[in-house]
């Protein structure tokens, strides 16, 4: 494997905190739902395989050197390693799996990352209602987050579908619902007659 | 949808009463509902199976004859699942309600149960629709806080008896739009019960998710009923529809019918 501080882009010395803006910027940029529907999605794994295996690499690296003089430090990198593990298997596909093992997360360390990724696994499984709620509680707790707040952001673009975004009802407070109750009105003279001019309805 | 997609709707729905009172009695026909118009077009749609018209009387309009949908295989089975699902539905309101209600309900219940004994094959649903309905009550009872987890038993129930004997392909999507439109019921629920069950102390998944931030949660939960009914279109888009009659009321209902309901819930919600 290659040095894997060279694959995320950072240098050694970098903190922890840069390594992880690191990997999270990577990781977005190659997410495989970027590349749902184009011919190169398997080289967008591959690559994606190759960030989370840097980060991983970095994450048990920096856990040995720290574990021989700083036990509290190490532990709370453990649940923090255990996420990065959780974000494989979802980048992976794996997201049955990734939800089990969130249950298994104790209430206590069920931080903004434990909601972010819970959303993630529950969008996946279109379970709307509760993603959108994780996802809230995730940026409610970390409120800096770009990650976070995109993700939700995101699933209420998405929620929609692909042919329920058309055809909404809207209040009646605005100029173009005027437009369309004189066009309905139109059509049904239409109907009457015989005619049709909007064909939907 | 065009004036004469709007009279077909009509005509079905009195179709289906009149094969209500034949197939199973005449106490169930007070029990239907458009909904179960809406089964029966999607089971039209995947089955290919064309209604008939005719005109004639009946009980509710003696003098004026109607056009009506003559008796055929979507028709019986709708109307079949109502009566199975109408008694059910006795049955939990005998279970939630009080006092004056209750008491109504168990009027109710002996007619609800007879006609749920003539849904003929259908019988063997029963079972499978106890089995989901003692998953929800045990969810409800530990007062689960996810609701997207109970809505999905209760659209689970609905897609297990609507899909029930279609071939493959089409119990596939027959079940996929019958989860989501199920999914969207129980939210709809959610929301409307929502002021009752907070009053009674009644278990509210809406409430139960977000204990603080009520209006919030009506946002989320609105949006949820947003993507669960573009993911029922999106299954509806799947069928290859015998003709654009059905194909247009059965859309109707998904896109016009639902967000219509959807903008009256969070006008109500709001101006209380």
């Amino acid at each position: 494997m290659n040095d894997p501080y060279q694959i995320l882009g950072v240098s050694p010395g970098a903190t922890d905190d840069d390594v992880k803006k690191a990997y999270r910027e990577l990781a977005k940029k190659y997410h495989p739902d970027n590349y749902t529907d184009s011919p190169l999605a398997d080289i967008a794994s591959e690559k994606m395989k190759e960030i989370n295996q840097a980060y991983d690499e970095i994450q048990r690296m920096r856990l040995n050197s720290k574990t021989t003089f700083d036990g509290n430090r190490a532990y709370s990198d453990e649940s923090e390693n255990s996420f990065a593990e959780i974000r494989r298997m979802i980048n992976a596909g794996n997201y049955a799996q990734a939800e089990l093992v969130l249950e298994y997360i104790a209430e206590s360390d069920r931080g903004a990352e434990w909601n972010f990724l819970m959303g993630l696994v529950l969008t996946k499984k279109g379970w709307y209602f509760d993603a959108r709620r994780h996802f809230e509680t995730a940026c409610y707790m970390d409120p800096q987050n770009a990650e976070y707040r995109a993700a939700l952001e995101r699933l209420k673009m998405d929620a929609g579908g692909t042919t329920g975004s058309y055809r909404t009802v809207r209040g009646d407070d605005c100029g173009i619902c005027e437009i369309c109750q004189a066009l309905i009105c139109a059509d049904c003279l239409c109907d009457c007659c015989g005619g049709d001019l909007i064909r939907c309805c | 949808m065009k004036v004469k997609e709007y009279h077909t709707y009509r005509a079905l729905y009195c179709g289906l009463c009149k094969c209500t009172g034949r197939c199973l009695s005449c106490s169930a026909r007070f029990a239907l509902s458009y909904d179960f118009v809406f089964l029966a077009l999607l089971r039209m749609a995947l089955t290919g199976e064309l209604p008939e018209f005719d005109r004639g009387r009946c009980i509710a309009h003696p003098i004026k004859a109607r056009t009506y949908a003559k008796s055929c295989g979507s028709l019986i089975f709708s109307a079949r699942a109502g009566a199975l699902l109408t008694y059910y539905k006795v049955l939990d309101d005998i279970a939630d309600t009080r006092a004056f209600g209750r008491f109504a309900c168990r009027l109710v219940l002996p007619f609800a149960r007879r006609a749920a004994r003539r849904a003929g094959e259908l019988s063997s649903l029963a079972e499978r629709i106890e089995v989901h309905l003692g998953v929800l009550s045990e969810m409800e009872r530990r007062r689960g806080t996810s609701a997207d987890a109970s809505a999905e038993v209760f659209g689970r129930l609905l897609a297990d008896v609507g899909s029930y004997g279609l071939s493959d392909k089409q119990e596939r999507i027959a079940a996929e739009v019958l989860l989501r439109v199920g999914k969207w019921i129980y939210f709809a629920d959610a929301l409307d019960d929502y002021e009752r069950d907070i009053k009674n102390g009644n278990y509210n998944p809406l409430a139960m998710a977000y204990p603080d931030d009520p209006e919030g949660g009506k946002e989320t939960l609105l949006f949820a009923m947003h993507a669960e009914r573009a993911r029922a279109a999106d299954a509806l888009a799947l069928i290859r529809f015998p003709d654009s009659g059905t194909q247009a009321i059965l859309e109707n209902i998904l896109f016009c019918g639902l967000a219509k309901q959807e903008y009256k819930l969070s006008k109500t919600e709001k101006s209380q």
